[in-house]
């Protein structure tokens, strides 16, 4: 790679499970947390525990990227100069302080262990709230918005309603105040979330890997829906579980009848997919791109990804990728905007 | 003998009815051109549209008249210049008579013509009086 790279998307872990509980208030340590390794659609890849991330990042007393030397040292070896880290929290859980609680402990702990040594450091990290909480919310990202290593913030892609509705509307508000974009990706925990598809739970592993991320369709239409973006220019938002080859067939879909029952939602005053380059921006992914590898670039073309696409490595994960292979056919210039420049543009902090 | 009202008609223009045939909140459609022209009465004012909706071609002037809702604070409708937008009967885009101009896509427009009253007759100018685009 000739430029340095961006990473947008990696998930530590903590050393141990219950290590977060040290980051909590007293009265709370006692609560069992989400754990780890509970989680509905485990993936069949290995052995366990572990089967969920690379063979390479297992083993060994502590959990998969916990160390930061080694992710530093992993990430140094596939030309990677900055790395955003969007821990998970593990899907929602029904006390809706504890949620809180989860993502203010989540946060220390990644300031803590992961943030600390300065602007030279490859890591950036992410403010996770609880959106079913606004106010803690708000609290949490006034808290840390202005932590010159944070560069964004982290909402679960599971919610139990769209997130440009109007309870929302104050997080993504505090958000844009701090000018941090906010990333939406899936927890894949087990918590009290929706069924991962509008059917209910599907039986294989596969059938959530690739139906769940396509629920940021329903997230996107109610943001451009609800006039979110109308009413808060300056909101930008990471859909990063990918679904970039889905996003142009929903739009034509929703730009062709908007003329027509425009009068139900007037405060949208573009196309649909108008709004995208200004808002969103989608990780890449490993499940994307036609078989035919000649197909790729000309489809990547017509679908703007040199303006919607951010790398993301996803690891430790099992399905993790890396940054030759996401940009595989395409141009130099694409190459760069890909694996660099789009992140660069968006996160203004990556210093 | 009295002598006949003598109207200059300019080139491309045609009376095509009395001053009073269109009344307010109207239209009358002329059978001219491909299309035909439909002559609106807005508030008094006379304005004529073409005939054919520059989305898929349906003959727009038979729609509804109309007005458009707006936007309040926080996400209430507002209804807002009843009688001033035509909605296509096809797919309900909505144009402003007085323009043409659509609603949702202000570069895409009916074509427009003139029209005007004197000594009692309309007349209307087969001469667009600006392209409808697309």
């Amino acid at each position: 790679m000739s430029e340095p790279v961006v990473d947008a998307g990696v998930h530590p872990l903590p050393a141990r499970p219950d290590d977060l509980l040290e980051y909590l208030p007293t009265a709370y340590r006692t609560r069992p947390l989400p754990g780890v390794h509970r989680y509905l659609y485990p993936a069949p890849t290995g052995e366990p525990p572990f089967g969920e991330y690379l063979a390479a990042t297992r083993g060994g007393a502590a959990l998969p990227a916990s160390d930061p030397s080694t992710v530093s040292r992993h990430l140094a070896s596939q030309g990677i100069d900055r790395a955003v880290l969007l821990p998970l929290t593990r899907g929602i859980v029904p006390d809706v302080e504890l949620g809180s609680l989860i993502c203010a402990a989540t946060n220390d702990w990644l300031v803590d262990v992961w943030l600390g040594n300065g602007a030279a450091s490859p890591f950036r990290g992410s403010i996770r709230i609880n959106p079913h909480d606004p106010e803690g919310a708000v609290r949490e990202i006034e808290r840390l918005g202005d932590h010159p290593m944070m560069v964004q913030v982290a909402v679960p892609l599971e919610a139990h309603s769209p997130y440009g509705q109007r309870h929302y509307r104050r997080i993504w508000e505090a958000a844009a105040t701090y000018e941090l974009p906010v990333a939406i990706h899936s927890d894949g925990g087990c918590g009290v979330d929706l069924p991962p598809t509008p059917n209910g739970y599907p039986r294989s592993y596969i059938e959530y890997l690739v139906l769940m991320p396509l629920n940021f369709i329903y997230h996107l239409s109610s943001f451009i829906a609800e006039g979110v973006f109308e009413r808060i220019p300056g909101l930008r938002v990471v859909f990063a579980d990918g679904g970039h080859d889905m996003l142009h067939p929903l739009m034509w879909r929703m730009n062709e009848d908007w003329a027509p029952t425009r009068m139900e939602i007037p405060w949208v005053r573009r196309l649909f997919s108008d709004y995208l380059p200004e808002h969103v921006r989608m990780f890449t992914s490993g499940l994307e791109g036609p078989i035919d590898p000649m197909i790729w670039p000309d489809w990547f073309q017509r679908t703007d990804g040199d303006r919607l696409l951010m790398f993301a490595s996803n690891y430790p994960h099992w399905s993790a990728t890396d940054p030759t292979s996401a940009v595989a056919g395409l141009d130099e210039a694409a190459r760069r905007r890909v694996l660099c420049e789009n992140a660069r543009d968006l996160y203004r902090r990556l210093g | 003998m009295s002598a006949e009202p003598a109207i200059e008609l300019a080139p491309g223009e045609r009376i095509v009815g009395c001053a009073g045939d269109v009344e307010p909140g109207k239209m009358i459609l002329v059978p001219v051109g491909p299309f035909g022209i439909g002559i609106f009465n807005v508030g008094g004012k006379l304005y004529a549209l073409g005939n054919r909706c520059p989305h898929r071609g349906a003959p727009v002037c038979r729609g509804q008249i109309t007005g458009v809702v707006v936007g309040g604070s926080p996400q209430t409708l507002a209804w807002s210049r009843d009688g001033e937008f035509l909605a296509c009967p096809w797919h309900a885009w909505e144009f402003e008579i007085a323009t043409g101009r659509c609603h949702a896509f202000p570069d895409i427009r009916i074509r427009t013509y003139g029209v005007r009253v004197q000594d009692g007759v309309m007349i209307l100018s087969m001469r667009p009086a600006r392209e409808g685009g697309e």
